[in-house]
């Protein structure tokens, strides 16, 4: 796909931005989604501690994808920003996972119980 | 080349940049500079998760259930979540050459930042009060770091609204200002999603 292809691209997508009664819908449809999760938060001790915990990441990344898509436009931009704002969400979640693994494991091969005392350890 | 040529004079009638990608460098650059803060908050997020159990460590808390208000906090969510939605309706107003409704939107939006910037304050307030300071165990440095961090970032967005509407008083806030709205409202819906994820893994998500 050539430079100018891209421009007509986003040209075009600029007119399918959602009217303001749709982003009246997506505003409440994002606060229901937050009531699920004050739900889910309720009913912490009734229900599995893990299907809890994939339940409010699982509602965090449709609220995070919705604004992202709709309210920032990456839907209808050029798919050049989404790969931008991508490539820094993905490097962080790589970086942090591994500096928070290498914690952990040091933890691990230390024999603690508690991962979450770096410091307290001197 | 000249279909090309063509191709662009034509879409510079509707307004698009003559850029390599048609997004004009002051988007791009917000862009950069919001996939940076990734890297920013995924720093704090992530030393707030190593440090999640250590709430007890000179304190009566044994777990973070025992200080948090979460009906208040949700409340204090459901603000910033609404804020996104009145500063779509700004751009939307400004696109539309609507400078009244514009202007109202963008100070709602203002507000709407100022009310939960106050809900943290009184977080922070009643947290003082019981006991748990920035240096009271590293559970609290890293709590008051991170939120602090996005306080402080909802504070310069609402400057950001401010400006836009009290700066553009003599030369108007019609449709050739869109793109101005366009990057304070990119800020801002960043700001909310970050809050999205801080609200779900620092204050809903059980520990162990």
């Amino acid at each position: 796909m050539t430079a100018i292809d891209n421009h007509v691209e986003s040209h075009d997508a600029d007119h399918d931005h959602p009217t303001d009664r749709k982003y009246v819908t997506i505003a409440l449809i994002l606060g229901a989604l937050t009531a699920v999760e004050i739900v889910l938060f309720v009913l912490e001790d009734d229900l599995p501690r893990a299907s809890v915990k994939l339940g409010l990441i699982g509602l965090m990344i449709v609220k995070f994808w919705i604004v992202g898509a709709y309210f920032m436009h990456l839907k209808f931009d050029n798919p050049v920003l989404t790969q931008l704002f991508l490539f820094g969400l993905v490097l962080a979640l790589i970086v942090y996972f591994i500096m928070m693994s290498t914690f952990e494991f040091s933890f691990w091969n230390d024999g603690l119980d508690d991962p979450g005392l770096p410091i307290s350890r001197s | 080349m000249a279909n090309a040529t063509v191709t662009v004079d034509t879409h510079d009638d509707h307004g698009h940049p003559d850029t390599n990608t048609g997004i004009s460098n002051n988007k791009l650059a917000m862009w950069l500079f919001l996939a940076s803060d990734c890297l920013l908050f995924g720093a704090l997020i992530s030393t707030f998760l190593l440090y999640r159990t250590n709430i007890s460590d000179n304190t009566q808390f044994t777990s973070p259930s025992d200080v948090f208000d979460i009906p208040f906090t949700s409340l204090s969510s459901f603000v910033l979540l609404m804020s996104s939605l009145t500063m779509v309706l700004a751009l939307s107003a400004v696109n539309r050459d609507d400078e009244r409704a514009g202007r109202i939107w963008l100070l709602t939006t203002a507000l709407l930042g100022t009310v939960f910037i106050g809900g943290q304050v009184y977080e922070f307030t009643v947290f003082n009060a019981e006991g748990l300071g920035y240096s009271t165990n590293t559970w609290t440095s890293a709590f008051f770091t991170l939120t602090g961090f996005h306080g402080v970032h909802v504070s310069v967005g609402i400057l950001l609204l401010l400006g836009t509407v009290f700066g553009t008083r003599n030369s108007g806030l019609g449709k050739e200002k869109s793109g101005s709205v366009e990057l304070v409202g990119l800020y801002w819906h960043f700001v909310d999603i970050v809050w999205v994820i801080i609200f779900t893994v620092i204050y809903l998500i059980p520990i162990g």
